[in-house]
This record gives C-alpha cells, sequence and structure tokens, in this order.
C-alpha cells in the first residue's frame, strides 16, 4: 500500500469481543477453518484448502489473499444483464443492443467501449442466481451475503471487510465509505463498522465548530462521564457505540487526512480522466481515500438500474455515466501497481427479465444475473459462469449469492467461516454456512 | 391448581411409561392417536400416486445425487416416486431412500386442496414426530375445509402436544437408545422391563397420596448433578463406542459424535473431520440429557446418573426415558431404580414449575422460580360496548405475566415518573415533553391514576397526529422530502395528519388509499399507488400485503414461497386485484419559443384510473409466467365479475385460455370450486357488507344455485350495477373490503405489531411483516387480546395506544446491568424496557424544543404543517404556495433533512431503528445551528429565572439532575452543559 497512518490506540471493545469470543466458545480452530492469508506460516503451503470439500473441483485455485481494499460499484435498481456485462447479440432478448469483445472469449455490451478496453482486467460473473425479486430483500441478500431473517441484523459486505481485517483501522479515517448513497448497515458488528455516507467531492460538513477545540475537550470529558454512566446503567450496546460514534467524529474532524474527501482546485484537473459525472468523481474520490486515506472501504452507489421502461435508451445512459471512470479507475490502479490489492465489484441487486415488455423495460429478475469485478487477484479476460442463449437460465450450475461473498472474503484473506455473534448471542458465520468459493474466479 | 386437576395428571403420568414404548411420550396428553409409522406411510402413498394421476403439475423436493432437487412429479406406486429432473430424464427414487422430511414435503404438496390428503400428510408427519410439518400439514388442511370439525382439532391438540422444539433430534433418541443395541431388536426385548416398571406404582393402592407425599428419593442439585454427570459422560466417551450427540451448533440442531469429554468442553465431530469443542455451559439441558442418555450404553449406574441430572432438571419425559433404559441393564438396580421411578411419577405433568410446587421446592433452592400470576377474569371489548382501556392493559400484562413466569423470567420494576413521561411523550406524540411538565409530573403526587391521566392528556394533543402521520407516511412511500411527478408527499402527509387528527378508523384510511382514484394532486391518499404502481404490479402487491397483512408473498411472484404456504397461483390471483388500475403519467404543456417543438412541459403529475377490461388499455400484462388468474384473495375467496354473469364468465374463460395456455374449463374449475365458494361466503359477509357499503346482493348471491360462480357474481354485480364504477375500482373495492374485514385476522394482527414495535422497539412477531403461523408472536394471547379489541373498537388506533401506554409491560424500567444474553431476551418478550434510538425526526423536532422553548417548537410545527399544505397546493417544482413561505421554514426542513440522511436506516420494512453516524456526531457537535440555539436557549433560561440545572436537565433529559451530576455540572457553565447534555447518549434515545 502506498500510504498508511498506523493509529495502534487502545483495544476497542468490538476488539476484545472479536478476539475472545473463539475463546469463549471454545471452538477448536482447525486448519478449516484458517485460510491462507490468516496463518502466517501457512502461507507458503498450498494455501488451505487441502480439506475442501470433495464437491470442489481439483483445480480449484484459491485467493492469494491481497485484496486489502475493496471498492464496491453499488447499480442499485438492478441492472440489466443484457445490457451490461452478458449481451446476447442477435436474440430477441438483446434488444438491438450488440457486444464488443473485451477479451479473447469475452464479450461485453457495446454499451462499455473504453470498459472494454480493460477487459484483460476484468472478470465477470454470469448465472448468478438468487430468489429475491423485491429490493429491498435483494438488496439485503447482496449486501449481506444473507437473507433476511427474523431477529438477526447481518453486517454488510462494507462492515464485514472492515470489521474482519486482521490489521485493523488504517487511519483516522472511516474505514467504511459510502459515496453517493447510504451503504449498507453494519448490522451485528455494530455502528463502529458503519458506512460514513458523503457525496463524492464533497467537504465533509461541520468538520471544524466556531468553538475551540479546548473547549470542546472540556465539555467531551464531562460528557465522557455522563456517557458512560448512562451505558453503565442500561447495559445497551447503543450507548456504548454513541460514544464510540462521538470519539471517531472527534479523530475525524482533526485529522489533516480529512481534506481527501473534498474536490477543488488542482484537483479538477487530475481527474480529468474520470469524466464529469457523479459517478466519475466518486471513483476518483475512491481511488485518493484507499490509496492516500487509509480507508478500507468504498462503496459507491449509482442508482437508476430499475428499468421497467425503455431500457434501452435508460442503460445508454447510465453505462456512458459509469464507462470512462470504470475504465479509468481500473487503468490506473493497475498503472500503479495498486489493482492486486484492490479489488472492485460491480453489482446490483439482482438482474432484469431477458424479455422486454411493453414498455419497452425489463423487469425484476433474480434468477439469472451478472457481477462484474476486477483486481484483488481475480483472474482477468474472462467470465466465470454462463447463462444461456437468451439469458433466461444459467447455463450449468447457477453461482449464489453466498458462494460468491465466500470468493470475495477469500480475496480479502478474511475467513469466511469464522463465527460471530449476533446481538442476541446467536452464533453467525461470516459467510452463511455451506458456502464455497466460487471455482475459477482466481488463478 | 385444583386437587381434581392434580389427580387427574396423575394419572396420566402413570400411563405414559407404557406408551413410551411406542416412541409416543405424548400421546396421552390428547384423545387423537396418530396411525403407526408403516400405516401412515402407506396412506400417504396411494395419495401420493393419486395425485400423480391427475395430470398437475406437483414440485417435488428430493435428495438426488447427495443435492436437494426441484423436481416434478411424474408417478408413484408402492415401491417408488418417479420424477422428472430439470429437462425430460425421468428418476424413479425408492420411497424408502426419501427422508421423513421429504415425503412429508411430497404428501403435502400432492395435496391439491384435498382436505383428506392433507389429514393424512399430518397423521405421517405426527407418525414419524415431525412436529413443525405435521403443524403445516394441518394448517393446509384448514385452509383445504373448514368442515373437518373435531377430525382437525383432535390432531390439533395431539400436534400441539409433540415436543416444540427439538423435531428429530427427540425422536431419534427415543426411537435408538444406543447404537450398540442395534437394528430392530431392542423393541422385543424392551418389552419385559418397561412393563414391570409399569407395575411398581400401578400396585401402589393411592397414587394420589403418592404425589403429595415426600418420596423417599431426593434428587441431587443441579450443580452436584451435572457433575456426576459429567464424570459418566468422560468416562462412556473412553470406550471408543461411536456415540451420537445432537447439539445446536451455529444456531442449528446437528447430529455429531461424541470424541472425548472433560470438565469443561464435549468435543463432538462434525460431518468430516473436523472437531468441534462446545463447553458445558452452553449446551442446553435437553441436550444434556439426551447426551448422557446416549452414553448410557448398558450401564445402570450411567443410566441413574442421566436420571438424577434429568430430575434435577425437572426434565421429567427425559429422566423417565433415562430410568426406562437403566431399568433393562443388569443387574437389576433394585430400590435404586423403584425410588427413583416414583420420584418421577410425582412430578406429575409435564410442566416443570408444577413438579416442583408438589414435591415441596427444589431442593437446590439456587434459583428462585418466577411464580406465575392467575390468569385474570377478562371480558373482551365488543362492538359498542367496549371494556374499559385499564382493564384490556391488565390482562395484556397478565398474559405478559404469565409468559415470562413460564420462560422464569422476573420482569423489572416500573420505570419512574421521569422516564415514563419522557418515553410516552416521545411514543405517542414523537416529542420530549416541556422542561415545565417535567417538573410538574415530577412534584406532583397523584394517586394510581396519575400515568393514565397523563396519558390521556398526551393523546388529545395535535401532534399525535403528526407523530402518526410520520409513521405511516415513512411505511407507505419512504422518507421523501420533495414532492416529485409520481408522488406529492405533501399532500399525502396533510391527509394522513386529517385521518389521526379526527382519529378515522384504520380501516377506514386503509380503504381510502386502497380505493382513490384520480389526480394524485388533488387526492391525498391516491398517492400511495400513484407511487408504487409507477413500478410493477407485482412489486405493489407485495408492498400492500406486507404492509396491511403482515404477509411476505413478494417471492411467490416467481416461484412458490420457500418459507410460507404462498404459491404463485396466490401470488397472481391476488395481483390481478389491482389489475385493472394503472397510475397513468400526465404532463401539461405550454408554448415556448425556445423550444425546438415550440412547447415544453410545465407540469407531470399522475392519475389513478381504473379500466373496465382487462387488457383494454391496462398497464399491466404479466410479463413472467401469464398467469392470468382471476382476483382471488390469499387465503380467501375467488372473485368474478358476472355483470351480467355470463358475459364476465366468458370473459374469464377467454382471459384464462390467453394466458396461461389453461383451458377455459379446467381454469374456471379452478375458480370455482365449490367448497373453497362455501368457505369464501363464511369469511366474506357481515365484514366487508359494513365496511365497503356494499349492499345485500351478495348474501342473495351466495344464495344463487350456481355455487360459488353464483355467489360472487351476486356480489361484484350488484356492485357494478349499482354503483356504476370500473370493473378495476370495482375489483379494488372487494380488495380492501377483503383486507379490512374483521374476520381477516392478519389485518388487525399486523396493525397491532407494527404499533408494538413502535413503543416497544421489537414487534410481537419480527420481523415485523412476516406474520405466520411458523413465526409466532412472543406473546401470542397480547397479540389477540389487543387485535380484538382493535376489532371491537372499530379500528380506532389512539385508543390501541391508550391501551398499550396503560400496560405495566410499557412502562417498565430499561436500567439495570445484565448480560448481553439475558438482556435481550428480556427486552424482546417485554420484561424490560429496550434503550432505543429515536427517528430523525423525533430528534430534530427534541433539538428544536430544547433549545427553543415550547412556543418556538411549536411554531415550526406549526410552519413544518403548512409547507406539507403549501406543497400540496402548490404544482410541480414546489412554487406558488411554497413561495409564500417563510424563508427559515426551508431552512429548517433542510435541516431535518439533514438529521434524516445523517441517520443509519438499520433495516426496511418501515422499521424506524436508526443509529446516529459519525456525520450527525459531527454536525450535533459542531453546527452552527446547534450551537446557536444553545446560546439562545441559555439567554432565555436567563431571562426567564430559570437558569438553574435542574432546567437545563429537565429540557432535554427531562429529568433532574441526581446529586453526581448536581455536583459534576453544579460549576459549569450553562451553555456547556446544555452542549454536553444534548450531545448524550441518553438525549439521543427513548429510554
Amino acid at each position: 500500500m502506498a500510504f498508511r497512518v498506523s493509529c495502534p490506540g487502545p483495544m476497542s471493545r468490538r476488539g476484545l469481543i472479536k478476539s475472545t469470543i473463539a475463546a469463549s466458545l471454545g471452538y477448536a480452530l482447525g486448519r478449516h477453518f484458517i485460510p491462507a492469508a490468516w496463518a502466517a506460516d501457512d502461507k507458503n503451503k498450498k494455501p488451505g484448502k487441502a480439506d475442501e470439500a470433495p464437491s470442489q473441483k481439483q483445480d480449484y485455485v484459491a485467493a492469494k489473499g491481497m485484496a486489502k481494499n475493496v471498492i464496491l460499484m453499488w447499480m442499485g435498481g438492478g441492472p440489466s444483464h443484457l445490457d451490461t456485462f452478458d449481451p446476447k447479440p442477435g436474440t430477441p432478448q438483446s434488444g438491438g443492443v450488440g457486444a464488443i469483445e473485451a477479451a479473447d472469449g469475452l464479450q461485453i455490451s457495446e454499451k462499455f467501449p473504453k470498459l472494454a478496453k480493460q477487459g484483460k482486467n476484468l472478470l465477470v460473473l454470469r448465472g448468478v442466481s438468487s430468489k429475491e425479486g423485491d429490493h429491498g430483500q435483494a438488496s439485503h441478500l447482496m449486501h449481506t451475503g444473507y437473507r433476511e431473517q427474523s431477529g438477526v441484523a447481518f453486517p454488510s459486505l462494507g462492515s464485514i471487510v472492515c470489521a474482519e481485517a486482521k490489521d485493523g483501522p488504517q487511519s483516522e479515517l472511516p474505514s467504511y465509505v459510502a459515496l453517493n448513497g447510504g451503504g449498507g448497515g453494519p448490522g451485528f458488528y455494530g455502528a463502529s463498522y458503519g458506512p460514513f455516507s458523503i457525496g463524492a467531492g464533497q467537504a465533509i460538513p461541520d468538520l471544524k465548530a466556531d468553538i475551540s477545540a479546548s473547549v470542546i475537550d472540556q465539555r467531551r470529558a464531562l460528557l465522557d462521564g455522563l456517557d458512560k454512566h448512562y451505558a453503565d446503567q442500561n447495559g445497551a450496546s447503543l450507548a456504548v457505540e454513541h460514544r464510540q460514534t462521538y470519539e471517531r467524529a472527534i479523530k475525524l474532524s482533526r485529522s489533516p487526512l480529512a481534506k481527501l474527501f473534498e474536490i477543488k482546485g488542482d484537483d479538477m484537473k487530475k481527474m480529468e480522466g474520470y469524466g464529469t459525472s457523479g459517478f466519475g468523481r466518486a471513483c476518483y474520490t475512491a481511488k485518493r481515500l484507499i490509496t492516500q486515506g487509509g480507508v478500507r472501504f468504498v462503496e459507491i452507489d449509482q442508482g437508476g438500474w430499475d428499468t421497467h421502461a425503455n431500457v434501452d435508451k435508460a442503460t445508454r445512459g447510465l453505462c456512458n455515466e459509469i464507462d470512462t471512470p470504470f475504465a479509468r479507475l481500473v487503468e490506473e490502479l493497475a498503472a500503479d501497481g495498486l489493482l492486486e490489492s484492490t479489488l472492485i465489484i460491480w453489482m446490483g441487486e439482482f438482474g432484469r427479465t431477458p424479455d422486454i415488455n411493453a414498455g419497452l423495460g425489463r423487469d425484476h429478475y433474480p434468477h439469472c444475473y451478472s457481477i462484474a469485478m476486477a483486481g484483488g487477484g481475480v483472474k482477468g479476460g474472462q467470465a466465470v459462469g454462463k447463462s444461456n442463449k437468451t439469458g433466461h437460465e444459467p447455463d450449468g450450475k447457477a453461482i449464489v449469492v453466498p458462494d460468491f461473498f465466500y470468493s470475495v472474503c477469500d480475496a480479502c484473506g478474511i475467513n469466511a467461516t469464522k463465527i460471530r455473534e449476533s446481538a442476541d448471542g446467536r452464533p453467525i458465520q461470516v459467510v452463511d454456512r455451506g458456502a464455497k468459493p466460487v471455482p475459477g474466479i482466481f488463478g | 391448581m385444583s386437587n381434581s386437576s392434580r389427580l387427574n395428571l396423575a394419572i396420566i403420568a402413570l400411563s405414559v411409561p407404557c406408551l413410551l414404548l411406542f416412541g409416543q411420550t405424548r400421546a396421552a396428553a390428547a384423545d387423537f392417536t396418530p396411525p403407526d409409522k408403516g400405516k401412515a406411510l402407506e396412506t400417504l402413498k396411494s395419495d401420493v400416486a393419486e395425485a400423480a394421476k391427475s395430470g398437475k403439475k406437483i414440485d417435488v423436493w428430493l435428495s438426488i445425487f447427495g443435492s436437494i432437487q426441484k423436481t416434478v412429479l411424474v408417478k408413484a406406486d408402492a415401491k417408488t416416486v418417479s420424477i422428472k429432473i430439470d429437462g425430460n430424464n425421468n428418476f424413479d427414487q425408492p420411497w424408502e431412500k426419501i427422508s421423513p422430511e421429504q415425503i412429508a414435503g411430497i404428501g403435502k404438496n400432492c395435496v391439491q386442496g384435498d382436505a383428506q390428503r392433507a389429514l393424512n400428510v399430518a397423521d405421517y408427519c405426527m407418525a414419524t414426530e415431525q412436529r413443525k410439518l405435521a403443524d403445516a400439514a394441518l394448517e393446509l388442511a384448514a385452509t383445504s375445509s373448514q368442515t373437518l370439525g373435531a377430525q382437525l382439532a383432535d390432531r390439533w391438540k395431539f400436534v400441539k402436544a409433540m415436543p416444540a422444539n427439538a423435531p428429530a433430534a427427540a425422536a431419534v433418541a427415543l426411537a435408538s437408545p444406543s447404537e450398540g443395541s442395534g437394528g430392530s431388536a431392542p423393541a422385543p426385548k424392551a418389552a419385559a422391563p418397561a412393563k414391570a416398571v409399569v407395575a411398581a406404582p400401578a400396585a401402589t393402592p393411592a397414587p394420589v397420596k403418592e404425589v403429595a407425599a415426600v418420596p423417599d428419593f431426593t434428587p441431587p442439585d443441579k450443580e452436584k448433578a451435572l457433575e456426576a454427570l459429567k464424570g459418566k459422560v468422560i468416562e462412556a466417551a473412553k470406550l471408543g463406542k461411536k456415540i451420537d450427540v445432537w447439539l445446536t451448533i451455529l444456531g442449528q440442531l446437528q447430529k455429531t459424535v461424541l470424541v472425548k469429554a472433560d470438565a469443561k468442553n464435549v468435543s463432538v465431530k462434525i460431518d468430516g473431520d473436523n472437531v468441534y469443542d462446545q463447553p458445558w455451559d452452553k449446551i442446553s439441558p435437553e441436550q444434556i440429557a439426551g447426551l448422557a442418555k446416549n452414553c448410557i450404553l448398558n450401564d445402570g449406574q450411567r443410566g441413574l446418573a442421566a436420571a438424577d441430572y434429568c430430575m434435577a432438571l425437572e426434565l421429567r419425559e427425559k429422566a423417565e426415558a433415562a430410568l426406562d433404559l437403566a431399568g433393562q441393564t443388569t443387574p437389576p438396580l433394585g430400590a435404586q431404580l423403584s425410588s427413583r421411578w416414583k420420584f418421577v411419577k410425582a412430578m406429575a405433568g409435564g410442566s416443570t414449575a408444577l413438579a416442583v410446587a408438589s414435591v415441596g421446592g427444589d431442593s437446590s433452592g439456587s434459583e428462585k422460580k418466577v411464580v406465575a400470576p392467575n390468569k385474570i377474569a377478562f371480558t373482551p371489548s365488543e362492538s359498542g360496548n367496549l371494556t374499559p382501556i385499564k382493564d384490556v392493559a391488565a390482562a395484556i400484562d397478565n398474559a405478559v405475566e404469565i409468559d415470562l413466569a413460564d420462560m422464569n423470567i422476573k420482569p423489572e420494576a416500573l420505570c419512574d415518573d421521569c422516564a415514563f413521561l419522557r418515553r410516552a411523550s416521545l411514543d405517542l406524540t414523537g416529542q420530549i415533553p416541556s422542561p415545565e411538565e417535567v417538573i410538574k409530573f415530577y412534584q406532583s403526587g397523584g394517586g394510581s391514576d396519575k400515568r393514565a391521566k397523563k396519558i390521556e392528556e398526551i393523546l388529545a394533543r395535535p401532534d399525535y397526529a403528526d407523530h402518526w402521520a410520520t409513521f405511516w407516511d415513512v411505511i407507505l412511500i419512504g422518507r421523501r422530502t420533495q414532492d416529485q411527478d409520481d408522488v406529492k408527499v405533501g399532500l399525502f402527509r396533510s391527509w394522513l395528519r386529517e385521518q389521526f387528527s379526527k382519529n378515522e378508523g384504520f380501516d377506514r384510511i386503509v380503504t381510502q388509499i386502497l380505493t382513490a382514484q384520480g389526480d394524485a394532486r388533488k387526492v391525498g391518499p391516491a398517492n400511495y399507488l400513484a407511487y408504487h404502481l409507477d413500478s410493477t404490479l407485482p412489486i405493489t402487491m407485495a408492498h400492500i400485503s406486507q404492509t396491511f397483512l403482515g404477509a411476505r408473498i413478494g417471492c411467490a411472484q416467481c416461484h412458490d414461497h420457500p418459507f410460507d404456504k404462498w404459491s404463485q397461483q396466490d401470488f397472481w390471483g391476488f395481483a390481478s386485484f389491482m389489475a385493472n388500475t394503472a397510475s397513468e403519467r400526465r404532463e401539461r404543456k405550454e408554448k415556448d419559443a425556445k423550444e425546438p417543438t415550440g412547447e415544453r412541459v410545465v407540469e407531470r403529475w399522475r392519475e389513478l384510473t381504473d379500466q373496465d377490461a382487462r387488457n383494454g388499455g391496462g398497464k399491466y400484462d404479466p410479463p413472467q409466467n401469464e398467469l392470468l388468474l382471476p382476483p382471488k384473495a390469499l387465503d380467501g375467496p375467488v372473485f368474478t365479475m358476472t355483470a351480467p354473469a355470463k358475459a364476465a364468465t366468458t370473459d374469464l374463460g377467454k382471459d384464462l385460455k390467453k394466458g396461461g395456455g389453461m383451458d377455459a374449463g379446467k381454469g374456471m374449475g379452478m375458480a370455482m370450486d365449490a367448497d373453497k365458494g362455501m368457505a369464501a361466503k363464511k369469511g366474506m359477509d357481515s365484514g366487508s357488507d359494513k365496511s365497503m357499503g356494499m349492499d345485500k346482493g351478495m348474501d342473495k348471491g351466495m344464495a344463487g344455485k350456481d355455487g360459488m360462480a353464483g355467489g360472487m357474481a351476486g356480489m361484484m354485480g350488484s356492485a357494478v350495477t349499482g354503483a356504476g364504477g370500473s370493473r378495476g375500482l370495482t375489483y379494488r373495492k372487494a380488495l380492501a373490503a377483503w383486507i379490512t374485514d374483521e374476520k381477516n385476522e392478519k389485518f388487525s394482527q399486523s396493525a397491532v405489531n407494527r404499533i408494538w414495535r413502535a413503543m416497544f422497539g421489537y414487534g410481537l412477531v419480527e420481523p415485523v411483516d412476516d406474520i405466520r403461523p411458523k413465526n409466532p408472536a412472543s406473546h401470542p394471547e397480547v397479540m389477540k387480546i389487543l387485535a380484538d379489541d382493535f376489532n371491537a373498537s372499530g379500528r380506532d388506533w389512539k385508543r390501541l395506544c391508550a391501551v398499550i401506554a396503560n400496560t405495566k409491560a410499557y412502562q417498565r424500567a430499561a436500567n439495570g446491568s445484565l448480560a448481553k444474553i439475558d438482556r435481550a431476551k428480556e427486552v424482546r418478550y417485554a420484561a424490560r424496557a429496550e434503550v432505543r434510538p429515536m427517528t430523525p425526526e423525533m430528534l430534530f423536532t427534541a433539538i428544536m424544543k430544547s433549545t427553543g422553548g415550547e412556543e418556538t417548537a411549536k411554531t415550526l410545527l406549526a410552519d413544518l404543517r403548512s409547507r406539507d399544505d403549501a406543497m400540496a397546493m402548490a404544482g410541480m417544482g414546489g412554487t406558488g404556495g411554497m413561495a409564500a413561505m417563510k424563508p427559515e421554514v426551508g431552512q429548517y426542513y433542510e435541516l431535518m433533512r439533514r438529521f434524516i440522511n445523517t441517520s443509519t436506516a438499520e433495516d426496511r420494512a418501515g422499521k424506524l431503528q436508526f443509529e446516529g453516524t459519525v456525520s450527525q456526531a459531527l454536525m450535533m457537535m459542531h453546527d452552527p445551528f446547534m450551537l446557536n440555539g444553545i446560546k439562545t436557549a441559555v439567554k432565555r433560561f436567563k431571562k426567564d429565572g430559570m437558569g438553574d440545572m435542574v432546567y437545563v436537565f429537565a429540557a432535554t433529559l427531562g429529568r433532574p439532575p441526581d446529586s453526581a451530576e448536581a455536583g459534576a455540572f453544579g460549576s459549569g457553565k450553562l451553555d456547556d452543559v446544555m452542549w454536553i447534555l444534548l450531545n448524550s447518549a441518553e438525549f439521543v434515545t427513548i429510554h
């Protein structure tokens, strides 16, 4: 990594919980529970998949766990796979949309001309399939890897990556930043691992006050006593989290890195290659935050994909908006040698119906859709998984969401089978039980 | 408990051991005995064979080649089930290769509306001790026919008496005591000792006295029993035999194999070679008992140790099972065994608390049992004769306390007056109390009705309507602050506010929302559908069912619901109610020389319109599966449109044919199923009549000779001809009538659940929009009392608020430190108040009120209200009426938006759970609006001569400072103190 600010600090409550859970529950952390990047002395051996389930192909190549950072491009509303990464030229379902060769054997929609040039770094998962056709429930699944369940607040991917990272926060900036959208919730990890949400390129509002830092410090000393008393008295995690949130807000307000959020002056020139769209600003900011600010996970929200009408026109506009910055980001990270350590994920909550409806739109379609990835050690220039001729069905084995999450964890060196505890003490695995990594992603 | 009932229980207890022999320990509790496994299976097989012949597509989930697959049934016979896997591969699966769960699943899918088949499935499930599946099958039977009477009731009774949460485990444990006994041999072997055992107590002349007498055996206390048992398990583990252990690991019950045990842990192997250490203290007593039992392995002393543990933990049945096994060992145990049997007999009934009482108390004495209160007499409200609110509240408390005692949870004491006032003010009106009110309420003495009176006073405030309008606005449309062309938020909110302000019946509110027509800029309630129908029909219908019925039918759009009973047919049938309604875009253009066309759009809006004929201009054309079904309520009647009857029937037939490739006759057959029709009649009469104003034509129609077709036609026909409405509107009215019908329990349950969640932090059912038999309420009785009262009161939302606020359950304290896990359970079951985050709207208003004072807050809220009204009047873009607004109102609105945007929505589905973010913390500490507000407030306090600490605390935290706080803050400047208090965790939470 280019730039890291170390921030040892006292061990947080969450940290304590994390380190003690395994011990207190007495889990036998055998080899199976520790992926390659987790146990240092395992690193040189064949990555810790020796006891992988027999159903895994022999040629499965495990991730190197190299991804330190993740940029999630969240396509809210559900992007049409046929108009993006799974084109079906010449079929009635295509709606007349053509395809471009992005790499040998990898075709993507003609709506991504610039991204196609980065094809060698691009991996497309096709035939991804879920059962959630409602925006909310599907967003939950795609953000957390779990279906919504009674009584459990599951953490989103950003929170998982930040909370499970073995080297903790890298600076006083928030580990998880959501640009142009709300991001996903921290679930049972608690507010400390929730997203810091802000418009891309904006200065952080209220960073400074009209009162001096010393006055604020005096007040905070008293506040701290009051809050502590309240938290002790009520034993509710809410009160504890409130204190931690304030702690982080103060650190942020005093950090020289906070200015990395704001695009102004010279920055405009530097970000020329990213275009002027909101998504472009976000990609530029994301790159800056992870390379210079010690931010670990950036989620960029690009809504508007709920194209029930006029899907061709709508997706042309959307693709046009993201094509340039997406391509530029991959290009720059590759040039800086940072693509290996940065995993880029492009996805929405589901795909859209291959058949075009009466309003020339496409409706929700969770049965078969696509996810695009780049960097983080994924093997670019290929598609993993397939859909059938018309994009209606996965061709062969469908890729299920928990498996995808398992692979993302692998890429980040996170132990997907580690056990966490929900608010009411229920043990929950980082990735849903039974998940297996998707073969073919790494190599 | 009276002596006579105790006697009954004792007698039942005596009959248990012989039944144990057949693995049906609970059979004695009901009048029904399921057939044995073999017979039940044979019946089920023939049902499946018959269903397969019907030619209908029946899905079957089977484990084939190690993975579970969805297949289609082709045929079945006594030996095999033939199915089709994707493509055309037929596959024959022998019955004996299919697991009991999957057999039950096949049976369930073959029911196809035949109640007898459903009962047969249930019988099979009972015979194989699959309680949950038996539950589901009975439910299906109940929906298939309403005339099953005792056949159903007896089975329900039996199922209820089955072990609740140890589905396969209990059955397995009972059926195969140890790996070593091998094959089918144990049955005859077991017979003799078990009979002997029964003989012993039966020979005692007076069992009643036995119960009362102190048995000559006393089990050791829990800790000792556990220690002894651990020793035996450790010993057994060393034997090297394969011992099965059922453990809950990762929240799932798993069958594992014992590897070793020590004083701290039990090490087990899960599938494969992963060894897993489970600490003893994480294993439930039931599972420990099961483990101990499997460790008996024909050793008498191990059997006794297991039994002792079970007795100490009051697990009567498990103790019996252990003794039963101990009795089969040699050498005979003699008095060691018989004294224990005697004790076990005395543990009357299944209830653990009861056993303790009858035996004379828990000898360990380490943990006091919570004693359940007696059930109090309660007369539920009837329409026109409502039970006093305090009595309903008392009945709820009684039910809650009985449930809590059952869980051995002691409810927390009531919170103090200040906490009560702040909590109730926030929950009922979204506002914190004023400092004056706090001080007055704190100082006033007051009788037992002090809080009841306060609740009445709070509910009479205009803020009440503001709060609940916002609450529903967020659920129905979401936190939108700007008008857009698809929805006029201002108008919708004003309209909602008006409804709550005049305390319109909640059913009327919902009905208006579902049946509004016309221009969304002018018709407030039209905005809900105008907004949702802009997405697709399925999404709208999923939202309607989740919001008003607590039924998640969304996934049934594309496939049969995986966890619930909804099929795709249910979904599309339900969706058809709205298929002739559209949210249409409209726009108005004006001449504009600058535009290429010479015109520009100056206004866009939506109109909610209804069509007369399906596909006759209707927006919606089912895109995926084309199940063009007639409107059918969930679990309810099919509606047909026959005005005149003949024409519509033909229409419908055509539609069906066109849509699904079904032939008309078949389609109609399904829709008009006579049985269902009659069931529908029952469900539909009085309620819809009353609430929808539909005339009596419906009842008349019901009597029609054409059975259902005539019946529904009569009803729908009268509505059409009478009101002259379009088909689309008629369907919507029928939908609203069915949803809000008093007999439609889910409507009132869903409303009750949402309000409970808003006031407790947890719904009686969670998730709040997922009410179904397999996801029961935390307090089922409370749900019933509230829902019934809500119905009887004419869906009086305010009364519902009052009832809940008056319960002790609502008024409990939040404080007291506790282990996380206990705390979570206590708040979930309303034994203790939860600390909840304020909604952003509450937080914003609270800041305004504590800094600006009562009057400023009042003005502000009035301004925000008038902004809504102005928005409602203004056209697109918020001009016109908006221009007349004071500029600061717009600023305040922006500010409130920032609070909303800087809160993290914890989840969806209208749950008001928010967590402040770092951004919000920065805003609270640094924003000029806060700092200036504090300055103004301090000046005001000083001017009012109330610049003391008490006042500042009351204005923010709603309570006076305690002595420690008064000391710590005493020397501080008021603006420092106020800043600190506003930024405290206590301020931003409801507690």
